[in-house]
């Protein structure tokens, strides 16, 4: 406990000045040793300056244990995915606000939060976070130092800043031997990152090594989303009798842990799995389970939906292309997501007949928006391919060349 | 005769140019897939 600081923290508030708190009890000069912590002052000298300013020392220890004892509890229900536990316990700490800045936990209380801010995705209060904790890095210890790196990465994964998130977390499972609690969230932030990379077979290493970790810490959500992972990476590599099995497996333990909001995200990648088995019957079929059950108004609804009007296509059903395609429409206007809107009124020329318009307004209007954004990486590399071909075969080789990636 | 031969080059350099490009179109990169899967949160 900075004992000094807390002085002169509460001196202060109460707009007393260090003559009228040292007046018969010790010098001034003294006074402003203790506060500036470069004095040891006797307990006695301490415990009547504190009388003083009406602070008693008992509640100001146990103030310091209790947070301590909060951050863990913080921690351990960010780990195991505790929403609203999470929730309450920063509340909780939020009480011991001003008094964290005199204890040793001043430093991991603001990374801790800064993990918070990642984990209810306030990504712009993280942001300021993360500037004003690289700021006071100089004084952090190696584990917070670390700590500090490591949720960097996690906010580079949220701002879909893949290879820089990548380079991050890789450097602290190299540098840092003492990796424990976060050992299995690493190996997981890892996997996701080389996942959103192709770098599936790396993907899949760091996934099996992560579910390793949550299942011997019985860590049941992060088991769920490693499977979800794997499955993934399974399927991106071809490997599909894993993949499927993956999913069988997720969709028992979903239903089994009651964590049914992930039952659309996994009929949804199932439908995803079978369109790239070429199997777009039983696409269509588990993207149209997915959408039924899925909750409105979110990005991944209009990815759903996207991939069933997509299927649809492939299947040549044009009709119900077309209607899929306009309902994707209007509901991407409504909630202005702006690519979707460009996605979908691509293959609305195309089902109107209008090639050369859809090929146009996708070398002049979806290519140039969608370029730099990072999260439609993914839509990118599949649109250039689009029009990479289409210039092929118009024998347009240079042009066709330039949307090669 | 110089016209000629100035034509044939610019002939014999289009043909290169053009055999260059068929090269990179036959060595497509990573295979794209259609369908986009959501991922597990971060």
């Amino acid at each position: 406990m900075q004992i000094g600081s807390l002085i002169k923290y509460h001196r202060t508030k109460q707009k007393m000045t260090q003559s009228e708190l040292a007046e018969g009890i010790c010098s001034v000069p003294h006074l402003s040793k203790i506060e500036n912590n470069s004095k040891e002052a006797n307990v006695e000298t301490i415990r009547l300056v504190l009388d003083r300013l009406e602070i008693d020392l008992h509640d100001v220890e146990e103030s310091e244990v209790k947070v301590e004892v909060l951050l863990n509890q913080l921690l351990q229900n960010m780990l195991y995915l505790e929403t609203e536990k999470a929730v309450s316990t920063f509340l909780e700490l939020q009480v011991y606000k001003e008094m964290v800045p005199f204890t040793k936990h001043i430093y991991l209380y603001e990374i801790y939060k800064l993990r918070y801010y990642l984990f209810t995705k306030d990504l712009d209060f993280a942001d300021e976070q993360i500037k004003w904790l690289n700021a006071q890095r100089q004084n952090f210890s190696q584990h917070e130092s670390y700590l500090l790196s490591y949720f960097t990465g996690i906010f580079l994964i949220l701002r879909g800043k893949y290879e820089e998130a990548d380079e991050k977390i890789s450097a602290i499972l190299q540098e840092y031997y003492e990796t424990n609690t976060f050992e299995g969230e690493i190996y997981y932030h890892l996997a996701l990152v080389k996942g959103y990379m192709y770098q599936s077979g790396h993907a899949i290493n760091y996934g099996k090594k992560a579910l390793n970790f949550f299942k011997d810490h019985f860590n049941f959500k992060r088991i769920l989303h490693v499977q979800m992972s794997l499955a993934i990476n399974y399927s991106q590599s071809k490997i599909y009798d894993e993949a499927l099995d993956n999913y069988q497996h997720l969709v028992r333990n979903t239903e089994m842990l009651k964590e049914t909001a992930l039952l659309p995200h996994i009929y949804h990648n199932i439908g995803d799995l079978r369109h790239r088995m070429g199997d777009y019957e039983q696409a269509l079929h588990y993207f149209k389970k997915s959408a039924v059950i899925f909750q409105e108004r979110t990005e991944n609804y209009l990815l759903c939906l996207y991939n069933l009007a997509l299927t649809e296509f492939k299947l040549e059903k044009w009709d119900d292309s077309k209607i899929s395609f306009t309902l994707l429409n209007k509901e991407a206007k409504e909630m202005k997501v702006s690519p979707y809107q460009l996605y979908s009124s691509y293959y609305l020329f195309l089902l109107n007949d209008k090639k050369q318009k859809a090929m146009t307004f996708l070398e002049e209007k979806i290519l140039p928006s969608i370029e730099k954004a990072d999260e439609q990486k993914e839509f990118y590399r599949y649109f250039s391919k689009i029009l990479a071909e289409y210039y092929k075969n118009e024998g347009k080789y240079e042009k066709a060349v330039k949307y090669i990636l | 005769m110089k016209k000629t031969l100035i034509l044939l080059l610019i002939i014999g350099f289009a043909s290169l140019v053009s055999n260059d490009v068929s090269t990179v179109l036959a060595a497509e990169p990573a295979e794209t897939q259609d369908t986009v899967a959501i991922r597990p949160p971060v």
